[in-house]
């Protein structure tokens, strides 16, 4: 079964006219957000974004934008009482690699 | 912060495999023991010796990734970064970046049998490849500095280096090939598709570049969440002593401690099924928020408790009732939803947005539970 994580939030965003459709997103993407279609990147999953940044962060075109961050609670959590930037204290090592 | 921290270890430095990190020339000397148990021989290379690493893993790192799964010093398993390598390589093999955290070069290196491969160790402080990335400490400038420092250009003839995808997160790929002339191959997400990725021609298929939250990775992590969340336990423990030594009726303290025991089951309960049942149902559970998720498992836990209401000798009292309900639908919505931190495909938005409406509630409630409960002991004395 697929997971699902709540909808129509993600900051992620791309800029056609600045896509040369290189691929380098498809190739970075967890969860096959982008597809290149007519030498162009497409956003096709949306709600499957997580905001990890992978993407902006590699594109050497500067055409996508995403506020990336971790989608952990508690680090937002701590981030509102110490009144500072979400930051994942937390190691997990088992969900990652 | 507490795995970035650098432990003093009065290890002395001379324990790193030689020609890794102990030369001058190669880097940062780590004061971590030796990994001599994974190497298998030293190779002379035009910079240097190289240890040649075993591509099986012995008792010893099982014995050390149980005792990682366990939450014992899970954030001092690391490895010194540095050059090694695995079979025979040569000036043509390919270059494979990994981090120093033992768990991820473990997991490389027992991939890569029969595989002639350099691997490079960066320094993430001993932090995972995805959540290194995500802190930035797999990243453009570590990536950079080792590529020069550790002379891969001197190494290899051919100018590519091979990263896990989950390190993506941390890197610029284009500044990277720009500072260093290599160009930036991204590889699987799971090293047990590195060799097949290196057999099609370091083309990583769409399955091989999924990330996937399956039962097992869930199962997996299940015992360090358990080692966290189990701190409250002793305090509702302590809670119920005190809740039963105040008592109009004669008291024997063994019985109240007994007595005690069986009142915080549902609440011990209730964080078993925050931390164990929401995790490996998870995707079977209605709702996409984590909150909610918890909250449907927190219902029917405390239906459950309910029915069995008499067996926990809880106080017989529709106030008492509803409190329990209350605390353990708080228990298990926020141990759902701090699971977020852990699941791979939860957003910082989602999270967020998430966080705002269930966390005030959360605390209201939990308030009302604990008030409900005074207020029904008072009720007894009046």
């Amino acid at each position: 079964m697929e997971h699902q994580y709540i909808k129509n939030v993600a900051t992620l965003q791309l800029d056609t006219d600045k896509c040369t459709g290189c691929k380098m997103c498809t190739f970075v993407c967890p969860h096959n957000v982008f597809e290149v279609q007519n030498r162009k990147s497409v956003i096709v999953d949306l709600d499957k974004c997580m905001e990890c940044g992978a993407c902006a962060h590699n594109c050497a075109f500067d055409a996508i934008t995403v506020k990336p961050g971790v989608g952990c609670a508690f680090a937002i959590v701590r981030g509102i009482l110490t009144n500072s930037e979400p930051n994942c204290g937390c190691d997990d090592d088992g969900a990652c690699c | 912060m507490k795995n970035n921290k650098d432990k003093d270890n009065d290890m002395p430095n001379g324990c790193t495999p030689k020609g890794c990190c102990c030369d001058d020339n190669h880097g940062d000397v780590y004061p971590y023991p030796p990994l001599s148990h994974c190497i298998e021989k030293y190779i002379k290379t035009s910079v240097g010796d190289v240890a040649v690493v075993k591509t099986t893993l012995d008792a010893e790192d099982k014995l050390g990734a149980f005792r990682v799964r366990i939450g014992i010093k899970r954030d001092d398993y690391r490895v010194n970064p540095g050059v090694y390598a695995v079979g025979n390589p040569d000036d043509s093999s390919p270059v494979l970046v990994s981090a120093n955290y033992k768990l991820s070069f473990d997991a490389l290196r027992k991939e890569l049998s029969d595989v002639n491969a350099w691997i490079v160790v960066i320094d993430t402080k001993g932090i995972n490849v995805w959540c290194a990335a995500g802190k930035g400490t797999f990243g453009t400038e570590e990536i950079i500095s080792k590529i020069n420092n550790l002379q891969i250009a001197k190494l290899v003839s051919h100018k590519k280096i091979i990263l896990p995808q989950l390190g993506a997160p941390g890197v610029q790929a284009h500044i990277i090939t720009k500072q260093t002339g290599f160009k930036v191959v991204f590889g699987p997400v799971r090293a047990q598709d590195i060799k097949a990725f290196l057999e099609n021609n370091m083309i990583a298929s769409r399955a091989m570049r999924t990330v996937l939250f399956s039962l097992k990775d869930r199962i997996i992590i299940i015992p360090v969440e358990l080692v966290t969340v189990s701190i409250p336990i002793p305090i509702f423990y302590v809670f119920f002593i005190i809740y039963n030594l105040i008592s109009k009726q004669p008291i024997v303290f063994g019985e109240v401690l007994l007595k005690s025991l069986l009142n915080i089951i549902p609440f011990v309960g209730a964080i078993l099924l925050g931390t164990v049942f929401v995790p490996i149902l998870l995707p079977i559970i209605p709702f996409r928020a984590f909150s909610l998720k918890g909250l449907v498992i927190g219902v029917i836990g405390s239906v459950v408790t309910m029915l069995l209401y008499p067996v926990f000798m809880l106080p017989e009292s529709i106030l008492f009732m509803i409190a329990t309900v209350l605390l353990m639908l708080v228990i298990t919505s926020y141990l759902a939803l701090n699971f977020t931190g852990t699941s791979t495909y939860t957003s910082f938005s989602g999270a967020e947005l998430e966080t705002q409406i269930t966390f005030p509630i959360a605390i209201v409630t939990a308030i009302i539970g604990v008030v409900l409960m005074i207020v029904v002991k008072i009720l007894e004395f009046v």
